[in-house]
């Protein structure tokens, strides 16, 4: 299958630093419709297009917001999350870098869908250099007359991985420490300033004029059954081509990392980012999609070359230091899971460590309180699942080298 | 207000809406642990100690803080609710120093018992530098052991919730969070008096009386007095006067950290605590040129540590410093969202990619 460009369909045909060549191209066209259907009916047909989160935890785009919009409220705020942290993600950047028209059309949409007259664009603080471009089109849209009383301000990080989680984005954008929240009460019933808030990933926002423009039924055709639409791909790592790509969602891994990002070498590949799970070379052909495995869409590939265990180690290393430190299991157990892993990269495992990995990945998934904290162990488990051997091995040496003397 | 259906522990129960899973099981005397939980507190949920199994959930919830839902069949017992648990309280254990079980004061340490009711050894878990702080023994009222802490927040809540001063707070991050009064200072007199509330709260002994008082003083149960919260809009405003600074300063001094807490009326914990904890925000001085050089995964792969070494060469500093005349300061970061340009690297806030060491060299010529 080839790539299907609905997301980034105006991608290197815009100009995006002007808003003409956007309305030229029919830009905030399903704005205008979306005016003339009113809110509950944009809602109807975001909830028939089946459109789900393309931040990584996949919630129906409609449902949340018919949340937020009958939750009871002295104002309502839309969130763009593009905060866009995820080890291996660059998506968000491109569709702002080439197209952030479509998604100040998607913000417009959205707030008008649930109420909000006042909106937030949350932009890591890694991409202050796309600031600009954000202003801007914010700016020409409203010298149009576009926005209609919809405040959009934009708020930037100050480097934190776990501030892309809903909840600790919040407490950023209150000027509070990073830290997560307990749920319920969910964002769309109790979000920023105890207010219903709906946050929505970049990506997400800008399928909202697409399906507004198009209609719920052309986007519920497209991808698989309980997988509407497509999905932009981030892929790096081992492969000729690393870039974005979008494809129908139901499409096969295969597809995306050897025929068009020109791996050729593939050991694993990992899918989601940090907290993503581990595909290898004999299951490539494994659909992408919500019921199989999609996470961000960040696609990593490792060559035959790596290391598994040096590659889960800087993965759980990079967990360790972008916990919040709120909850006990993800601040404690990633400091643990680090601590072992990083002997075994150098050589000074111990029987037990397998167990001690294994156990300890059980309760830190079932316990902590985000995402997080529950996704860290998803690499250390599929390695475990897949490369046991190679932690074999490593403890067998490690054992061996000590008894000679060695370490 | 409705009323609610559950299941708990096979006991069938009806209570009112809203009331949380915790209180419930109480109400039919079945016992949940908690540790970071106080009735006259605000739930914070940190500890996860009260997890408990809920059916048709893939992870188990925190008791203390999630309400009833009508027909919700919930075990307290469960196998995975007790390993879980389990975990957990090793942990807590293996995190922090003291020599719990040689220590006749540790009695007084709710962790410890704990640890005790639910028959444990040595942790199966280790980490290899567990947290340590001196004694803080400066203040005449209270001593404070952070090396006892379990960061259960209780102290931080009770300061704001109690006697609505914000005294304390959280800073840092991760596993390096701490408990911090003032920028991070031994507690003094100056800063925190002999209401004592924080002692009586903490649920460990990290927070005792100086003068070797049993923890519960007897007085009469706390009423709550706090004033509202800062109001939301300055307090919205912090993050961005940080930012400001640290654009405008290189960094943030403890000065700055007092003009800012003056000027959006919060106390200087709270400042700190929210300044160090993003990455991006610096309590030090920072060169005129920050190299921020990608060592996440796709970076890695594509020989990212290659173009780290060599930055250290030209610049003659490590990762974390700051050359001697004040130009360059040179990080080690996550993931900067430029994997297509793998290695990559930001100065101050501009992505260089697809870099080389002869590409350093160039770029770093040209700063100079
Ligand atoms: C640790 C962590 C990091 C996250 N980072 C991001 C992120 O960078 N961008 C994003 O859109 N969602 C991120 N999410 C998911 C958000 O919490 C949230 O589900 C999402 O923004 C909702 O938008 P959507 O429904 O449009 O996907 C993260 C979640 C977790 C647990
Ligand atoms: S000092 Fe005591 S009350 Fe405060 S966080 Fe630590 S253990 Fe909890
Ligand atoms: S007592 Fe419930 S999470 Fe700590």
């Amino acid at each position: 299958m080839a790539e299907k460009r609905i997301v980034l369909q105006n991608c290197g045909f815009i100009d995006p630093e002007d808003i003409s060549s956007y309305v030229e191209n029919d830009g905030f066209a399903a704005l205008a419709k979306a005016r003339k259907m009113g809110p509950e009916a944009v809602i109807a047909e975001i909830k028939a297009s089946k459109l789900k989160g393309r931040g990584g935890a996949g919630f129906p785009c409609g449902l949340k917001w018919e949340m937020a919009r009958r939750a009871s409220g002295d104002e309502k705020y839309l969130v763009c999350n593009a905060d866009e942290g995820e080890v291996g993600a660059f998506k968000d950047r491109y569709i702002i870098q080439n197209d952030p028209f479509s998604l100040v059309e998607g913000i417009v949409i959205a707030s008008f869908a649930i109420g909000a007259k006042k909106a937030y664009i949350y932009l890591r603080a890694e991409y202050h250099y796309l600031r600009d471009t954000l202003k801007a089109a914010v700016q020409q849209a409203a010298e149009r007359g576009i926005l209609q009383g919809l405040e959009i301000e934009l708020k930037e990080g100050a480097g934190a991985y776990v501030c892309g989680e809903e909840s600790a984005l919040m407490n950023s954008i209150e000027g509070r420490r990073g830290e997560v929240r307990f749920k319920p009460p969910f964002p769309p019933v109790s979000g920023l300033f105890g207010q219903p808030t709906v946050i929505n990933n970049v990506e997400t926002l800008v399928n909202i004029p697409r399906i507004i423009w198009r209609g719920a039924a052309w986007f519920a055709g497209i991808g698989t059954k309980d997988s509407a639409g497509t999905k932009v791909f981030s892929v790096s790592g081992d492969v000729e081509k690393p870039g974005v790509y979008e494809l129908p969602l139901g499409s096969k891994l295969n597809e995306v990392v050897r025929e068009l990002a020109g791996a050729n070498d593939i050991k694993l590949v990992q899918v989601g980012g940090a907290t993503g799970s581990i595909v290898t070379e004999s299951m490539l052909d494994t659909p992408l999609s919500y019921e199989t495995l999609l996470g961000s869409g960040a696609i990593i590939v490792l060559n035959s070359t790596r290391d598994v265990i040096d590659y889960v180690y800087r993965t759980i290393a990079f967990l360790n230091e972008e916990s919040c430190g709120k909850c006990t299991p993800c601040r404690e157990g990633t400091e643990v899971l680090a601590e072992v892993l990083g002997r075994l990269t150098s050589g000074d495992g111990f029987p037990d460590d397998i167990k001690t990995l294994a156990e300890l990945s059980q309760a830190m998934n079932i316990s902590s309180l985000c995402g997080l904290g529950q996704a860290a162990p998803v690499p250390v488990l599929d390695s475990l699942k897949y490369f046991k051997h190679d932690y074999e091995n490593r403890i067998k040496q490690s054992v061996f080298l000590r008894k000679v003397g060695f370490a | 207000m409705g009323k609610i259906n559950v299941t708990i522990d096979e006991i069938k129960i009806s209570v009112d809406a809203g009331t949380t899973i915790l209180d419930t099981a109480k109400s039919v005397g079945v016992e949940i642990p908690t540790l970071c939980h106080h009735e006259q507190l605000k739930p914070s949920g940190n500890c996860r100690i009260c997890t408990v199994e809920v059916d048709g959930s893939r992870t188990l919830v925190g008791s203390c803080h999630t309400p009833v839902a009508e027909g919700m069949v919930i075990h307290t017992r469960s196998a995975k609710v007790l390993e879980s648990r389990q975990a957990t309280l090793e942990l807590l254990l293996a995190g922090h120093t003291g020599p719990c079980v040689l220590d006749m004061e540790a009695r007084e340490c709710a962790l410890h018992n704990l640890a005790a009711e639910a028959e444990m050894g040595a942790p199966r878990f280790q980490v290899q530098n567990p947290r340590y702080y001196a004694v803080e023994d400066v203040s005449p009222y209270i001593q404070r052991n952070l090396s006892r802490c379990v960061l259960c927040l209780k102290c931080v809540r009770a300061c704001e919730e109690i006697v609505g001063q914000n005294v304390v707070s959280a800073a840092y991050r991760g596993f390096g969070s701490k408990i911090v009064v003032d920028a991070d200072i031994p507690l003094n007199k100056e800063i925190c008096r002999d209401c004592g509330v924080c002692i009586e709260y903490c649920p460990t002994t990290a927070l005792v009386w100086a003068d070797g008082k049993k923890k519960k003083s007897g007085r009469e149960e706390r009423k709550i007095q706090a004033n509202p919260p800062a109001g939301k809009e300055k307090r919205k405003k912090l993050l961005e006067m940080l930012q400001e600074k640290q654009r405008t300063a290189g960094f943030i001094s403890e000065t700055a950290m007092r003009e800012i807490a003056g000027a959006a009326e919060l106390s200087v914990s709270e400042v700190y605590g929210v300044a160090t904890f993003y990455g991006f925000l610096s309590t030090r001085p920072q060169g005129r040129y920050t190299i921020r050089i990608c060592k996440s995964l796709p970076c890695y792969l594509k020989g990212g540590l290659m173009i780290a070494e060599s930055v250290e060469k030209e610049l003659g500093v490590k990762a974390g410093e700051t050359t001697a005349d004040g130009k360059f300061s040179f990080e080690l970061v996550n993931c900067i969202g430029a994997c297509d340009q793998a290695p990559a690297m930001l100065i101050n806030d501009r992505v260089y990619g697809n870099l080389s060491p002869e590409k350093i060299f160039e770029l770093l010529q040209n700063c100079l």
